[in-house]
């Protein structure tokens, strides 16, 4: 071959793999911008309000008022941070209301005066104020504005080994209007950090996985409702209480929480499910977008953030016979600490206020402010998911290619819920795979509707579109969402099957496995029972358990090489924790392995199928403990301990040392 | 004092004891001391205008006193000791202890600032902070002391004056390793000693554990009534009382029994420190622990025994937080020591601690939770000024709950992790109010209502509530001496309460004294006072009131 040939085809190869290699990210399209910090302040932001100078007010878990003047940064200066106040405790809301601002403390609701106008706050005015019992986790938010003016709050529940209502009205959402006059308006809430109203005035909130609550959440509430957690019905019988709910009324079987409010009237089932681990693991606030445009294209639609994830998710939502019900979706991870409080500036860029202290995040700073900013750029995204009689219209931000449009490998649907009892959260049950029997592309080829073969009421349909592609041949930049199905919305006629029917097909995939509790997750091993050969021997017995901050109570433990081990592993925490022994220095492998685990996480305990995961546990609930037998390996070196529930095994783990 | 007196007085404290440390220390009577400088005096007490610094005298024989230059020391010699005291000092006193033959401990009067601070070692160790009270209040020193060894120093082991520890493990290579009589030394003004109490502190082990038989059941939601009856207890024996128990158990009960071997008759206390729900019993009657949570706080008895071989039973339920049950015991002539296996406690976790100092010229203000005896207040604001006066105040009940000088605020407890108990700690010499509402109208109970507070340019704050619909006010001013406390009133009619405590002593000239700190009333109000159960209650009409100052 000639050399100017050669040359040509290498040229060719060269810049054929360059625009292959440069696959654009989140960054490219949504860039966080951090707000920096001065050091010595503790700016763990509880709440957080843009004020109308141009300044973003913060007050921190530490019971202090921060004003930072220039957050913005435009023209590239610093940010100025000025204490305006202290002496609030662990103050998780605040908001700028008829020129003063308003901080919702534990035990009450304080307006902050600044009478002389030196920029500092000299006076505090209790303006309500509620009974505690002591307990830290009594966490008290607000206040957001109601569409007919009324201060919305809501109140965490105590923990004492679970969730518990221990002073009046904690579980609770209420009101208070112009004479401070209170109001209860629903109930059943465990850990309600995050509370919105959005543009058509609904009340929506985010609840996070615990007991009675299988996995994250978010619920419209109206008044009287009851969403799910039984401890604040203690307080149903004031006068004032619009639930008519008792304790008594509240079922325990398992079943999913949708049968359930079928049953039993006032149980609200969430308008989107955010399945744990997928879509996060703690939902902590909640905005609207509903800037026309100038956050991106997904005006309307509402952005959720995550504590434990340091991430932000997208939902979308529809209402069909008067109930909600939309997707939730994966936008941006990678936020410096735990997200807490999202607010929206100006220009409609994103604030994020967060703190991780007490709870572990995967982002690794103790506290943070950023700045979230469209590039302008539109990211090539499924822009919602929204449902038809038949199954599932998916609409994207570009034209598709038709060809993988209608291909329908291009597309994976699983169906799946979770018990609703008072454990603490749940594994997914009676997972489905979802067949595909029509599909039409629109003729703008920027819509597809999907006819599947179920459509299981109160389920929750994750949605993939993994072999989708764009004009320039890209793949999406997030290819799943997870839409939940309370209504079929039969305003959107099914597809005629006649024209867009697929050809069957058979599954060639496995199943993922369906409904098995992880106390029955059966390997070779995970040995609960002292083997018969080792007539009753043990010659190293270990006990582990749990402290607070997602840790072990130890960080090394020891065995000979060979010997006979039995480790009972306690788990003392309020979250589900499990134990894995891995080979030397693969915790981040396997830990890595067990996130993508994706739907089949749950039911496999996390334990990814890999040669280096040599012995494990299951699943632990919180105050229960599991005893595993083994024979520690043969050869000497140091292996690990690792937790790989998702989002724990970067700080919880610790080294086995075979000797 | 007998023997037997002795011993009974000691059972009396039954309730009073708190740990292991605490175990009461022999009482001395005056006649175990004797003068070898200067004259001591008996009497019954002894008054000192914080103030003017008059001195006034009641007889009697329960304290000694000297002025100007003056020595007291022990009839007898001491090697390993603890020892406490109280004290009282005039304006201008200068006074020190003598241990071991050389340490010399300040016990002068520093209560105005001036160095060196009460409690400076000389020559060695400097007090971390000022805990000295005003002139002419009793002072509490505990000390505990050991003599050098062969290749071991004599230590200064702890230090503790009002409460707060001043020094621990302070080392001194140069004293003679002989048992010398402890000294006080007056140098300038008055000094009065009263409760002298002393315990020799031997490294002899006369209570030992063995036999220890454990019987193990499960547990669920922490109690053995509501356990699934299919899995039968185990039993066994173990070398050392612990809670490594080889079994399967997700929750369990644990109920040790065992013998105690006594090698001298005496009254011991034994304290069990765990985590979760304990018992603990000698020869069938309970002698610390209850029925309830517990992590880590510890709780003894005192128990007459005689020699020989008694029985014990621990019993122990484990909670949600990881095993541990230790047994400690005590007494009058030995160091507490474990009766547990090294394994059976976890190492308390202790951090580096959070604390807070006003640095600012303004007030610093902590909002939190806080222990104020058998409860946990929830609405409590700390107020710490930059010149070291601090103080809490309950929001809930409108009443000042503690003033202290000194460093400021411990707050570990609020803001280290997710800081469950969300309780400041003082850090300084602290006295302790009533807590009870500090307004009232006659005949009417209607309590105070927080309506706001605001500060001054020194960021203190007055705060205002509602009484009857009508305004009250208070403000908590602090200053060298103490605080002053302003009231205002928008009705005549409300009264304010000045001070509640088991002994109030009117001095005169509208000074009073409870044991902790005094009272200065500008004269001419009138001060009306009431026995309310142990308490004397002193109230003003607000209006007339106005101002008055806590001295400490």
């Amino acid at each position: 071959m000639k050399l100017r040939n050669i040359t040509f085809i290498i040229l060719l190869i060269f810049s054929l793999s360059n625009a292959f290699s440069q696959a654009l990210t989140e960054d490219d399209y949504y860039q966080i911008v951090t707000i920096p910090t001065p050091e010595g302040v503790e700016l763990e932001v509880g709440g957080m309000v843009l004020m109308p100078d141009g300044s973003l007010a913060a007050c921190t878990r530490r019971g202090e008022v921060w004003k930072v003047d220039n957050p913005y940064m435009f023209g590239g200066g610093k940010p100025v941070f000025t204490k305006i106040a202290e002496g609030l405790h662990e103050p998780l809301g605040l908001n700028y209301i008829d020129g003063k601002l308003w901080a919702t403390q534990r035990g009450e609701v304080t307006i902050l005066h600044d009478d002389n106008s030196d920029g500092q706050i000299d006076r505090f005015q209790q303006y309500y104020q509620w009974p505690l019992s002591g307990n830290y986790h009594q966490y008290s938010y607000g206040p957001e504005i109601t569409k007919d003016g009324k201060k919305l709050f809501t109140l965490n529940l105590d923990w004492i080994g679970h969730g518990a209502s221990q002073t009046k009205w904690r579980g609770w959402m209420f009101t208070l209007d112009d004479e401070g006059k209170m109001e209860p308006w629903a109930t059943g809430l465990r850990s309600p950090a995050g509370f919105m109203v959005n543009d058509e005035g609904d009340i929506f909130y985010a609840e996070n996985q615990g007991d009675w609550v299988g996995s994250g959440r978010v619920t419209h509430l109206e008044k009287g409702d009851f969403a799910g957690n039984p401890a604040g019905l203690k307080w149903a019988d004031d006068p004032t209480s619009p639930v008519k709910l008792r304790t008594e009324d509240i079922p325990d079987t398992g079943q999913p929480l949708f049968e359930a409010a079928q049953k039993v009237e006032g149980i609200k089932a969430p308008a989107v499910w955010f399945p744990h681990t997928l879509m996060g693991i703690s939902t902590s606030d909640m905005v609207q977008d509903l800037s026309g445009g100038k956050f991106g294209p997904f005006s309307g639609q509402y952005f959720v953030g995550d504590q434990g994830h340091s991430k932000i998710m997208r939902m979308s939502l529809e209402k069909v016979d008067g109930v909600y019900q939309g997707a939730c979706y994966p936008f941006r991870e990678g936020f410096m600490s735990g997200i807490l409080r999202m607010e929206w500036g100006f220009d409609q860029s994103m604030f994020v206020g967060q703190t991780s202290r007490g709870w572990a995040a995967t982002g690794r700073s103790e506290f943070g402010l950023q700045r979230l900013v469209w590039s302008g750029k539109t990211p090539f995204e499924i822009k919602s998911i929204t449902s038809a009689s038949d199954g599932f219209i998916l609409e994207f931000t570009e034209e598709i290619n038709e060809e993988k449009a209608y291909n329908p490998s291009s597309y994976d649907i699983q169906s799946f819920t979770y018990k609703y009892h008072h454990t603490y959260g749940s594994p997914i049950i009676n997972q489905r795979e979802v067949k595909i029997k029509g599909i039409e592309l629109s003729e703008d080829r920027k819509t597809v509707h999907l006819a599947v073969d179920t459509m299981r009421l109160g389920y929750i349909f994750g949605i993939t579109a993994e072999g989708i592609t764009n004009d320039k041949d890209e793949n999406l930049l997030h290819n799943v969402g997870y839409f939940t199905l309370n209504r079929i919305n039969n305003t959107v006629a099914p597809l005629n099957l006649d024209f867009y029917a697929v050809a069957e097909e058979t599954m060639e995939h496995d199943h993922a496995s369906m409904d098995m509790p992880t106390d029955k997750l059966i390997s070779e091993k995970r040995i609960n029972e002292m083997p018969a050969s080792w007539n009753g021997e043990v010659d190293e017995t270990i006990l582990i358990g749990t402290v607070p901050g997602l840790k072990f109570d130890t960080k090394l433990i020891q065995a000979k090489a060979g010997s006979r081990v039995k480790i009972v592993f306690q788990n003392n925490d309020d979250m589900l924790h499990n134990l894995l022994i891995v080979n030397p220095k693969t915790v981040e492998k396997v830990g890595q392995a067990a996130l993508n685990m994706g739907l089949k996480g749950p039911n496999m305990g996390y334990v990814p199928e890999m040669e280096d995961v040599l012995y494990h546990t299951g699943i632990l609930q919180p105050e229960s403990s599991e005893t595993i037998y083994f024979q520690a390996p043969k050869k000497k070196g140091d292996y690990h301990f690792v937790c790989t529930f998702p989002g724990h095994y970067t700080v919880m783990n610790g080294i086995f040392r075979v000797k | 004092m007998t023997n037997k007196l002795r011993q009974s007085v000691l059972l009396l404290l039954l309730p009073l004891l708190s740990f292991a440390q605490d175990f009461p220390l022999n009482p001395m009577s005056l006649a175990d001391w004797q003068a070898v400088k200067g004259k001591w005096s008996p009497a019954g007490d002894i008054s000192i205008h914080p103030l003017k610094n008059q001195i006034s005298v009641e007889s009697g024989n329960s304290i000694l006193y000297a002025s100007g230059l003056a020595e007291l020391e022990t009839v007898k010699p001491f090697g390993d000791l603890k020892l406490e005291f109280e004290f009282l000092q005039s304006n201008e006193a200068q006074a020190s202890l003598l241990l071991g033959g050389g340490i010399e401990i300040n016990l002068g009067n520093s209560s105005s600032g001036n160095k060196p601070f009460i409690g400076t070692v000389k020559g060695s160790s400097q007090a971390p902070q000022n805990v000295c009270k005003a002139t002419g209040l009793w002072q509490k020193a505990e000390i505990t002391f050991v003599m050098g060894k062969e290749g071991t120093p004599a230590i200064l082991e702890k230090l503790k004056i009002n409460g707060i520890i001043i020094h621990e493990n302070v080392f001194n290579w140069s004293l003679e390793q002989k048992t010398s009589p402890i000294k006080i030394a007056l140098k300038k003004g008055t000094l009065a000693v009263r409760n002298m109490a002393v315990s020799e502190y031997g490294d002899h082990r006369p209570i030992n554990i063995g036999n220890i038989k454990y019987s193990l059941e499960e547990t669920f939601n922490f109690k053995k009534s509501e356990a699934p009856d299919k899995t039968p207890p185990t039993t066994g024996v173990l070398d050392e009382i612990t809670y490594r128990v080889p079994h399967d158990f997700r929750q369990y009960l644990l109920t040790l029994k065992g013998d105690l071997e006594v090698e001298e008759a005496g009254t011991y206390a034994f304290t069990i420190e765990y985590q979760g729900i304990a018992i603990f019993a000698i020869d069938g009657k309970q002698i610390a622990g209850f029925d309830d949570f517990n992590y880590r706080v510890p709780s003894s008895g005192l128990v007459e025994l005689s020699k020989g071989t008694h029985h014990f039973e621990y019993n122990y339920t484990k909670a949600w937080w990881p095993s541990g049950l230790g047994l400690f015991v005590s007494g009058p002539t030995f160091r507490p020591y474990p009766l547990h296996g090294v394994s059976a406690l976890p190492d308390l976790q202790t951090t580096g601690g959070i604390f807070i100092e006003p640095t600012a010229e303004k007030a610093t203000l902590i909002r939190s939770f806080m222990e104020f005896g058998d409860e946990k207040k929830t609405q409590v604001i700390s107020v710490g000024s930059p010149q070291n006066r601090h103080f809490s105040f309950d929001l809930g009940s409108g009443a000042p709950l503690y003033g202290w000088k000194g460093n400021f605020a411990d707050v570990t407890e609020m803001w280290y992790e997710r800081g469950e108990p969300q309780i400041i700690k003082p850090l300084g010499q602290t006295i302790t109010f009533s807590g009870k509402n500090a307004f009232k109208i006659e005949e009417n109970s209607e309590s105070l209502k927080l309506d706001e507070y605001y500060l001054d340019s020194k960021g203190i704050p007055t705060f205002n509530y509602l009484l009857n619909g009508q305004l009250v006010s208070q403000k908590l001013i602090p200053e060298t001496k103490g605080m002053t406390i302003e009231i205002g009133s928008e009705s005549n009619m409300a009264l304010y309460l000045i001070v509640s405590a088991k002994q109030v002593k009117n001095l005169g000239e509208g000074l009073y004294r409870t044991s902790d700190y005094f009272i200065n009333v500008p004269e001419g109000v009138k001060v009306t006072e009431k026995k309310v159960g142990d308490q004397t209650e002193l109230w003003a009409v607000a209006n007339e009131l106005q101002s008055f100052e806590i001295i400490w």
